[in-house]
């Protein structure tokens, strides 16, 4: 598409639209770029800001069940991140929700927050030793008062609890028609294991590292909220638990802390009691889920007549998962 | 076709290696990025060609047991999965837990033999 060459003017008249005059960007620089959004960075004034736009989706058949999967974006994702903020959790300030009239497609303009999202050197530089130590502590802090947001407030968000999840993936593998017995235990596992009459709470839906920008001290702020959902609150701590997100650490919190200790900070903010058998369904789970979303990139080509050495090269990833789910299940950990 | 006196493995082990180590350092970004998983996806190969026939092989023989039928890798894998989503394998059966862990740990010493030693 057009956007790359035309995109400096367009988000030039965006800023001075939505921020004010004289609004003059520099140092306009592309961040990521994925099957979900792209985000570039630069500045208006000398202030740092992020632009993030949500990728169009492929096209999708009626019927095909990943168009289901909720997806928060533009004007919701910003109004996510903002309630976010104002219920205590670290989240960038957004500045201002595109509109049509930008040319720019579906996203917004937020503050840019300095600091580190790579798990790898998050876990092993020595000067994130003090985050480390008290990573447990602010991502149950974190999560509590997220979790605490009232629904009501944020009504694009669609009710995905574990029951429907389930349902959810279920559909989406079989969608894929490539049987997997692995896979196929690991979903009935989760069926017959299915946390029953759990609480609702508003979920991030991918609170892990990677969507995590961390200081030396502490988490600046939590990114990637297009997943979030209404849901069971042990999710959110089960996904950061899952070992794919440990990124090679060896404790189960994201690499660096006990479960126990993740639990107890939750409580201590505020959070409701959630038992270890509880967590573990959604590590469990986590690990069939991450196995399946594998498989969909694996076999996204044949749907979109698209590959990418990056897609490929996640569908050989989907044994990973796998490989854990069964050991969780052996009683490893 | 005759003994090729560049054998497969041997022809992707150098273009890995040239690509690593002429190529990679002069790229940057998303273009260094897309190389690097190109590499290691060349590396996965390589493993294939070397350990993917006699994992197939005693995968097939492990699910024609379990399921008392012969056929297909890709027929075998069916009728299990099958089995399983219908109720007629017991999730805790031990032969089938024990044949899943070898099967994904096979695949593994293919696709990511470092997730087996961590």
């Amino acid at each position: 598409m057009g956007l790359a060459e035309n995109l400096a003017p367009r988000l030039q008249a965006a800023v001075r639209h939505h921020l004010g005059a004289p609004g003059e960007i520099g140092d306009l620089k592309r961040l990521t770029g994925g099957a979900t959004k792209a985000t570039w960075s630069f500045t208006a004034d000398s202030i740092p800001l992020v632009l993030q736009l949500a990728s169009p989706r492929p096209a999708l058949t009626p019927g095909d069940p990943l168009a289901e999967l909720p997806r928060v974006v533009g004007a919701e994702d910003a109004a996510m991140m903002m309630a976010a903020a104002a219920a205590g959790v670290p989240a960038p300030a957004v500045r201002a929700v595109l509109t049509p009239e930008d040319g720019l497609g579906v996203g917004c303009i937020m503050d840019f927050v300095a600091g580190e999202t790579i798990a790898r050197r998050i876990l092993r530089e020595p000067q994130f030793e003090p985050l480390r130590q008290r990573f447990a502590e602010q991502c149950g802090d974190i999560l509590a008062r997220l979790h605490r947001h009232a629904p009501a407030a944020l009504p694009f968000l669609r009710r995905f609890g574990a029951a429907e999840q389930v349902a959810h993936y279920r559909r989406v593998y079989a969608a894929l028609d490539h049987p997997q017995p692995a896979i196929e235990l690991g979903l009935r596992w989760a069926e017959t294991e299915l946390p029953r009459g759990h609480a609702t709470a508003v979920l991030h839906g991918d609170f892990r590292l990677g969507n995590l920008i961390c200081g030396d001290e502490a988490i600046r702020a939590v990114i990637d909220w297009e997943l979030a959902a209404l849901g069971d609150p042990a999710q959110d701590l089960g996904w950061l638990c899952v070992k794919t997100w440990r990124f090679g650490g060896k404790l189960p919190v994201g690499g660096m802390a006990r479960r126990e200790a993740l639990l107890a900070a939750y409580r201590g903010a505020g959070g409701a009691a959630i038992d270890l058998a509880h967590l573990r369904f959604w590590e469990v789970f986590g690990s069939v889920k991450w196995a399946i979303m594998c498989l969909m990139k694996g076999r996204e080509h044949r749907r979109t007549g698209r590959a990418t050495v990056e897609q490929m090269a996640i569908g050989r990833r989907m044994e990973e998962p796998l490989f854990d789910f069964l050991q969780l299940l052996a009683g490893e950990d | 076709m005759p003994m090729p006196l560049s054998p497969a493995p041997d022809l992707l082990a150098t273009i890995r290696d040239y690509l690593e180590k002429e190529i990679l350092p002069t790229l940057v970004d998303d273009k260094w990025f897309n190389v690097k998983v190109a590499v290691n996806l060349l590396a996965t190969i390589e493993r294939e060609l070397r350990l993917g026939p006699e994992a197939n092989a005693a995968e097939r023989a492990r699910l024609a047991a379990l399921l008392g039928t012969s056929g297909t890798l890709e027929e075998l894998n069916r009728a299990l999965a099958l089995a399983i989503r219908e109720g007629r394998i017991a999730l805790d059966d031990p032969a089938l837990l024990e044949h899943l862990r070898q099967t994904t740990a096979d695949t593994l010493s293919i696709n990511n033999p470092q997730w087996l030693a961590r």
